[in-house]
This record gives C-alpha cells, structure tokens and sequence, in this order.
C-alpha cells in the first residue's frame, strides 16, 4: 500500500491544493478590508500564489496515486519464491552453518527495489556476510546472497522466515509480505568438553601432567591392583591371607575394576534449570555433564541410559553402550527444552517401571521442587535398589557467576545466598536420611563432579553388569 | 590466490566502481534540477527583498517585540494597582531603563508613545518589509542548506525540507507583492508547458522526485557498495588468519584473579560445597576448574581459526562463494538502471504534465461529458474548486484500478497454492522420525528466530 513517504507527499498535496482554495476563498476577505479602510493593502494575496498552490497540490496528488496500478502489477510478492539452502541441518554447538538464499521473480514485470530480510534465531551469530539483500531484480531471473552463521547454543532452531518488501524507485509504495518458510536446525551440545578430556589424556600419555589423572581403577575385577592395610568396613573375602601368615598384619588385596556399570542419568527439564547467565545456565552445564559421562560411559564400554523429565517423563533411553547409545542421548539432548515445573517422584516411579536393571542412579537437578516431592523421590528410587547420587547445581553460583557486582549488589547476593545454603543444607540432611548423597555444584566444579561420581561408582563397582 | 577468486574480485570491483559512477550520476543530475528550480524562485522574487541590512532591523524588530510584551504587562499591572495613564507610563519608563538602560526602546520609540498609541506604531508603512526579507532569505538559506544535505547524505527529509521551503519563500513572497511571475496561460496545453508558473511548480516537484529516485539509487547500490567492501575486507582478514604460535604452545591455566576477587561464585564452591557423602581432594577440583572452565571470553583465535578452515571448506566446494556472501554478483546493472530512471522519469513528466491540464482545465472533460452548455459556459466551471471534478475521480480510479489488480493477484494465487499460505517448517530429519515412531518432537515448540 502507500508507504509513510507517499501518504506524506500525498497528504502534502490535499495541504497544499487546500491551501490554494482557502487564500482563493479569502480574497474576499482583503476586499472588505479595502472597502472599510478607504486605502489600498500592502499585503494581499494574488491569484498567481492561489494557481501555484493548486498545480504543486496536483502535481503531488496525482504524483503519488497515478504510479499505484503500475506498482500494483510489479508488486506481486507472491511472485517471488525464496529458497534456504543450508549446508546441514544438524551440527555441534560452536560450528558453523552456511545459509544460501536464491530470490527468483516468476513474475512478469520486474522489482525496481526489492528488500530481503531472512531471520535467524537470536542465540546465533552472524559471523560473515550479512541476511539481507537491498536489490533490483528482472523479470524470471534470480538473486543470491549467502551468510554464515554460528550456533553456540544447542537446541532446534529455525532459521527463517523471510520477510520479502517490495518498494517502487519513488518509494511512495510498498507490499510487505513474510515467507513462513522455516528450515529446522538441530545444534547437538557441544564436543568441546570431550576434546578437552581427550586433549588431556594424551597429554598425560606424553608425561606432560603427570600426577593429575588417573586411568587405572581400583575396583572388584580379576587384574591385581596391589596390597593396603585393612580397614574394618573391608569385606573379609579380599584379605590376603598367605600375606597374613607372613606378616601377621591384616592386609586387603586389590584389584582393577574389569566390569561394567550400569549408570542412569535423570534429568531435571524443569524452568528452573533455566536460570543462570546466558548460554551457561544450569541446563546447559548439566547437559555438558551428561556428554562427558555418556562419552566416558561409551569408551568404558559401561551401560549409561537417560532420562530427562519436567511434571512427567520427557524422554527415556535405555541403558545401553556404544557409539549409537551415544548419538542417541546426545539427540535427546539436542531437544531438551527447560519448561514446567520439576516433579521427581512422577520421573522416579516411571523410571522405576521401565528400567529393571538397577545402577548407579545420578539424578542432575536443582531440588526447587517441592521438598516432600524431592524427598519421595529419592526414598522411592533407594527403596526400588538404586545408588542414589543427586549432583545438584547451585542457583547463587550460577546467576551471579561473572557479573561485576557493585558492594550493595554483591551484599545481596550472599545474603540470598546464605539463605539458600541454609535450604540446601537442610534438605541435603534430610535427602542423607535415605542413603542417598548430594553434591551442590557450582559452574566450575560442575563436570568434575560428575565424573568423579561416575569413577568413584566404578570403583566401588555399583551397579555391576 | 586461486584464479575465479581473481576474476570474483575483479569483476567485483568493477561493478561498484560502476555503481559508485552512477550513484553520482544521480546526484549530479538532482544537484542540476536542485539549482535550476532554487534559481527560478530567485529569479520569480522581486530584487528589493534582497536587503541584508533588513537582517538588522528584523533582529531589532525581535528585541522590540520583548520589549512591548514586558511594557505591556508591566502597564496592565499598574493600572490595575491604581495608577492613571502618566502615573503608570512613569513607572514603566523607569523600569525600562532599569532593565534595557535606556529611555527609548531599541527602535527608537518613546515608552509613552508605544504604551499609549501602540497601532500607531504597527501601523507606519514600509515596518514588515525588512521582516518579510529577513524571512525570506533565512527560508531560502534552510532550502539550500537541506538541498546541499541531501546531496551528501541522499535523506530524501532533507529533501523534502527544501521542497516545503521553497514554497513558503514564494508564498511569503507572494503575501507582499513581490512575486514577479505572471499568470500567462489560460487553457491551452502548449501555454502550460511554457508558462513559468508551471515550470517553476514542475521543477520544484521534479526536483523532489528526482531527490527520491536519487535516494532509490543509493538505497539499492549503497548499502552493496558498503557490504560488498565489508564483506570482501573480512575475507581477506580471514584468509590471512593465523592462529598466534602461543596459542599452539603447551599453555598452563593461569589462575583466575578475578575468581579469586569475588566472594561468591561457582569457582569457590570447594568452600561452600556441602557433601554429604563423596568428598573430592582440593587437586581434583583444580583438575576440573582448569579444565573445564567457562572463559569469559570466547576464545577469538580458536573461533578464528574454525571460521577459516569452514569458508576453505566452501571455498573448495563452491570457487564463488566470496561473491556470493558479499552478494555483489546481484546489484543491478547500470545500464539498465541508467534506462529505468531516465524513461521512468520522461514518462511520469509528461504523463504529470497531461493529468494535471487536465485537472486544470476540466472544460474538455465537461465536453467529452456531454453536460449542458449552462454548466460548461458557468461562473462555476471557471471557478478553482473545478480542479477537484477532475482530481478527485482521477486519484480515486487510480487507487482503485490497483486495488482491483491488487484483488485479482491475490485471488489467483489462493487459487493456485492455498497450502502456501500456512507456515512451512523443514524438520531436521522427517524420515528418522517416522520410521522410529518418535512424533514427540512435532509437538515441540521450535525457538524462533529474530
């Protein structure tokens, strides 16, 4: 339709040709005025002024709603059919997506200014060429413009719509339409982690961090471990008894773990995983935890099965291993969306009727549910044999994590804080009431904590296969 | 440097020198029309308002204004305190020289005189002359300032501040007498086209269109001349990218002071964690901290040096995607653009110029009516509301024969693709879905985009 521009010329001409008839209609007027005063006016208006006005006021009418059919016939946007390529439509978080876009005018007339805007979602970034294109096009023939995109968040993302303006050379028109044409792009979470960890395992193979990192476990296989001292919470089965007959002193033979676990990860979809700072929300740390655990699982050749869940269950994957376990959860990762309040117990007790292997069960929640909710939960999920570990992400550490606080800012932080330690310090002693363990976890000491719980159920062999 | 990246540039390079050529091309030519119209309202205003020494008096003219607002008041206040006429004019005459210092106001008018006989002072000939100057021409320097604006920054407001000045010099002009132009057509078309009325009204509108199709200009082809150079710019940086040698380098984490900084935060949780039944050494922790940890900052170099192995990547594939991010293959051809503008231009002149006699001449349309001699030979007829028997039909049928165009458009592609018209979404991998029985993601709201 007429554009801002159009409507203020067009506007400006019924101005001015309404300006022209109003001094025509006051002539009059100065004639009066010359009658009463006996003397001739030195101001007065003139015909000319009155005939000026009257053709700009034409010329600016006519100007705008003349060119509107001519326009009408050019300006078929449905005319225009816009085509997305991606490059692939699924990728890892920190990679890159080229999007081409091919504009082509099946219309009959061509487009003497055409706008194209094709939207991204918010969370990508725009890294080379730009998403729109300012151009004229021909009748049957095509445009192209191609941009680059990376995806820093994992998630299922749409790329699009496009938004198709067409203008006329004055501007006095414009059709604007959008092109509900959506192409869907699945970002996995990120692999980041798990090069790290590899990163580090060759470089402890090259002596490099000697010390840090232990790749032999201590466990209940067949392959000798070594000789300690015995501790009375040890099972009399591993004495070394010839080792007693020598030395009189009660010594514990150990061995390295041979067998596999089974491990089951519950996480907590909820909104209140949402919380924290862009792009490092307890969400997204957890799902990076969950990676590197399936990733370590995969290479253990230990079960790992997952389940995340909000009111109910989202989605369940059975524990399994290998590569297509792996790509599976990593899938499932990709669409978890935090949304809906967390309700354990509804998760544990599904859990527990579709699960008859029990394991380590290590539940990745935040515990803002509601405390006798929590609590069910886990006496259900100890009751039903599970080795309970809760790795629960801390919500002060995660919200206010890299802010530069000012000092009143920064007193309100750790009183909020203070307050949820005490919550936290309470429900965790009533959680331990139930055999199970929790672990408050900040962003830093988020992974680490994970697998460690992973090494240390390994060693301790729960959940043997 | 491979050899289409060669010719990709060249070609390149030479399509916006060809485009920078136009877009002055356009400028000059609007700069033409800008000063033929300004020199014709010059040349339509009689030479005596061009009195600069007008400036001064009209400056004064201001201050005196003050001066009789401050009389005035002041006046009315002391008449209402019970003072007669010299008692009050007394009062004010002592306060005027105790804020302006003097006995006389600034145009040389005794305080008695502006207080007692105020309209005779308005009423002296020749007093709103310099005013009407100092207007004028502080009018036509806003019109040329804005004309010269959009020369350099092609905003068509500017241009539109110039077009609306022009008019008011000439109104203003015309308000005092001096518009010297004559009213020299009556109704024949050959007339109008040589009249200067008419000519200085078309090039005061052709100089704003021609200000629109400048801004058209520069619209289409500037903001590909700005990508193409920004685009190219940040494909050479990147094919010149090197990852620094230190970053290659066995770096140690180096502690965070800034963690250290903060009392609250997930750094510190080895304090503030509560562990109920797996404790971790202080080492295992550290393990994670620098392993894992979130830097503040992206790692540029790393990102970098991703960017540049994905666009070889596309280069490797596609030889042309260089052209094809800068987008610089589809800005329109300058021939083509030079043959649009100036037959669009003519055609829209000369078609303007029909429509309007015929808006200002309604008698042949009255004829081609077949309305009764006593309507065609009316007072009425000849009267200037007659434009609008014209006009106003003439406008009307123009929108509706595109709306109708409009109507038929749309009701064709209903017809063709009604399905088109409801939001398509092209799922990540449709067929995985189905041969697994995993509708659950359909149901899943996808994050849009901006």
């Amino acid at each position: 339709m007429i554009s801002r521009r159009g409507a203020f010329i067009l506007s400006g001409g019924l101005f001015m040709i309404s300006i022209g008839l109003a001094l025509d209609g006051i002539v009059p007027v100065f004639d009066i005025l010359i009658l009463v005063m006996q003397q001739p006016l030195i101001y007065g208006i003139s015909d000319i002024i009155v005939t000026y006005f009257l053709i700009l006021g034409i010329l600016m009418v006519i100007g705008t709603t003349f060119g509107y059919p001519i326009f009408r016939i050019q300006a078929n946007t449905e005319g225009i059919s816009v085509q997305r390529v991606l490059d692939k439509k699924k990728c890892f978080a920190g990679e890159y997506i080229h999007v081409r876009i091919t504009i082509h005018n099946k219309g009959p007339s061509a487009i003497d200014h055409l706008e194209i805007f094709d939207a991204y979602p918010e969370t990508m970034d725009l890294v080379l060429g730009e998403n729109y294109l300012y151009t004229r096009i021909n009748a049957n023939s095509k445009a192209e413009f191609s941009y680059i995109l990376r995806t820093p968040v994992r998630g299922l993302f749409n790329i699009g719509p496009t938004k198709v303006i067409i203008h006329d050379r004055l501007g006095f028109y414009e059709e604007e339409t959008i092109k509900q044409d959506f192409d869907e792009v699945l970002v996995y979470p990120s692999y980041e982690d798990i090069k790290k960890l590899k990163t580090l395992g060759a470089k402890r193979q090259l002596g490099k961090m000697f010390g840090i990192h232990k790749t032999k476990l201590k466990g209940t296989g067949m392959e000798f471990w070594g000789i300690r001292d015995y501790f009375p919470e040890d099972a009399f089965r591993y004495i070394d008894w010839k080792a007693f007959s020598r030395t009189h002193k009660l010594q514990i033979r150990e061995f390295e773990t041979e067998k596999n676990i089974r491990v089951m990860v519950l996480l907590d979809t909820s909104q209140s995983m949402d919380q924290g700072l862009i792009r490092n929300t307890k969400l997204e740390f957890s799902i990076r935890a969950v990676v590197l655990l399936a990733h370590m699982a995969q290479e253990r050749k230990d079960m790992i099965g997952l389940a995340t869940f909000n009111s109910k269950v989202n989605t369940f994957i059975k524990p399994g291993h290998g590569t297509t376990q792996f790509n599976r959860i990593l899938e499932d990762l990709a669409y978890v969306a935090p949304s809906g309040p967390s309700y354990l117990t509804r998760a544990v007790q599904n859990l527990i009727m579709r699960t008859r292997g029990r394991g380590l069960l290590l539940i990745i929640s935040d515990l803002e549910g509601k405390k006798k909710d929590i609590l069910d939960g886990i006496r259900k999920a100890s009751a039903a044999g599970f080795d309970v570990i809760i790795i629960s992400p801390f919500g002060p550490f995660f919200e206010i994590q890299n802010i530069r606080l000012g000092p009143t800012e920064k007193a309100l932080g750790e009183a909020i804080a203070e307050e949820y330690y005490d919550i936290r310090t309470r429900l965790s002693r009533d959680i331990q009431r139930y055999r199970a363990g929790v672990i408050s976890v900040g962003p830093d000491d988020f992974l680490i904590s994970v697998i460690n719980e992973y090494i240390e159920a390994k060693r301790r062999g729960i959940g043997l296969v | 440097m491979a050899l289409s990246e060669v010719i990709g540039t060249r070609v390149e390079e030479d399509k916006v020198r060809k485009m920078r050529n136009l877009l002055n091309m356009t400028r000059i030519f609007a700069l033409v029309v800008f000063i033929a119209a300004l020199g014709l309202v010059i040349s339509s205003i009689d030479t005596s308002i061009w009195k600069f020494e007008s400036f001064w008096f009209s400056l004064k003219f201001f201050v005196f204004l003050f001066e009789l607002i401050f009389l005035l008041i002041g006046y009315g206040i002391a008449y209402l305190l019970g003072y007669d006429d010299s008692g009050a004019v007394a009062l004010m005459d002592s306060f005027h020289s105790a804020v302006f210092g003097g006995g006389d106001t600034i145009l040389g008018v005794t305080v008695e005189d502006i207080l007692l006989q105020p309209l005779q002072f308005f009423s002296q000939p020749g007093l709103f002359e310099p005013i009407y100057s100092f207007f004028i021409i502080i009018i036509l320097f806003i019109a040329l300032v804005a004309g010269l604006g959009f020369l350099r920054e092609c905003n068509p407001a500017l241009s539109a501040i110039s077009f609306f000045a022009m008019n008011i010099v000439l109104g203003l002009a015309s308000l005092s007498g001096k518009l010297k132009i004559d009213l020299d057509f009556s109704g024949s078309i050959v007339e109008m086209i040589f009249s200067k009325l008419v000519i200085t009204a078309f090039l005061i509108y052709f100089s704003l269109e021609l200000s629109f199709q400048a801004s058209y200009v520069y619209n289409v082809i500037g903001p590909n001349i700005h990508r193409h150079r920004r685009i190219s710019s940040n494909i050479n940086r990147l094919r010149e990218f090197k990852m620094p040698l230190d970053r290659m380098k066995d770096k140690r984490p180096e502690p965070d002071v800034e963690s250290d900084r903060m009392s609250i935060r997930g750094k510190n949780t080895s304090r503030a964690r509560i562990t109920v039944t797996t404790a971790f050494s202080r080492i295992k922790g550290l393990v994670g901290r620098k392993l894992f940890r979130i830097s503040p900052e992206e790692d540029w170099d790393k990102m970098n040096n991703r960017l540049k192995a994905f666009y070889e990547q596309l280069e490797r594939n596609d030889p042309m995607i260089g052209v094809s991010l800068s987008a610089s293959a589809y800005t329109p051809s300058l021939m083509r653009l030079v043959l649009i503008i100036t037959s669009g231009t003519l055609f829209r002149m000369v078609a303007l110029l029909l429509l309007s006699w015929l808006a200002l001449n309604p008698l042949p349309i009255l004829q081609f009516l077949n309305m009764p001699d006593s309507i065609i030979n009316s007072i009425e007829a000849g009267q200037p509301e007659m434009i609008l028997l014209v006009l106003a039909p003439l406008s009307i049928l123009f929108m509706l024969v595109g709306l109708l165009v409009q109507f038929i458009q749309r009701r064709a592609t209903r017809r063709m693709g009604a399905a088109a018209q409801r939001p398509v979404i092209h799922p990540v991998s449709e067929k995985k879905e189905t041969e697994e029985g995993r509708p659950r993601r359909r149901q899943r709201a996808p994050r849009t985009g901006r």
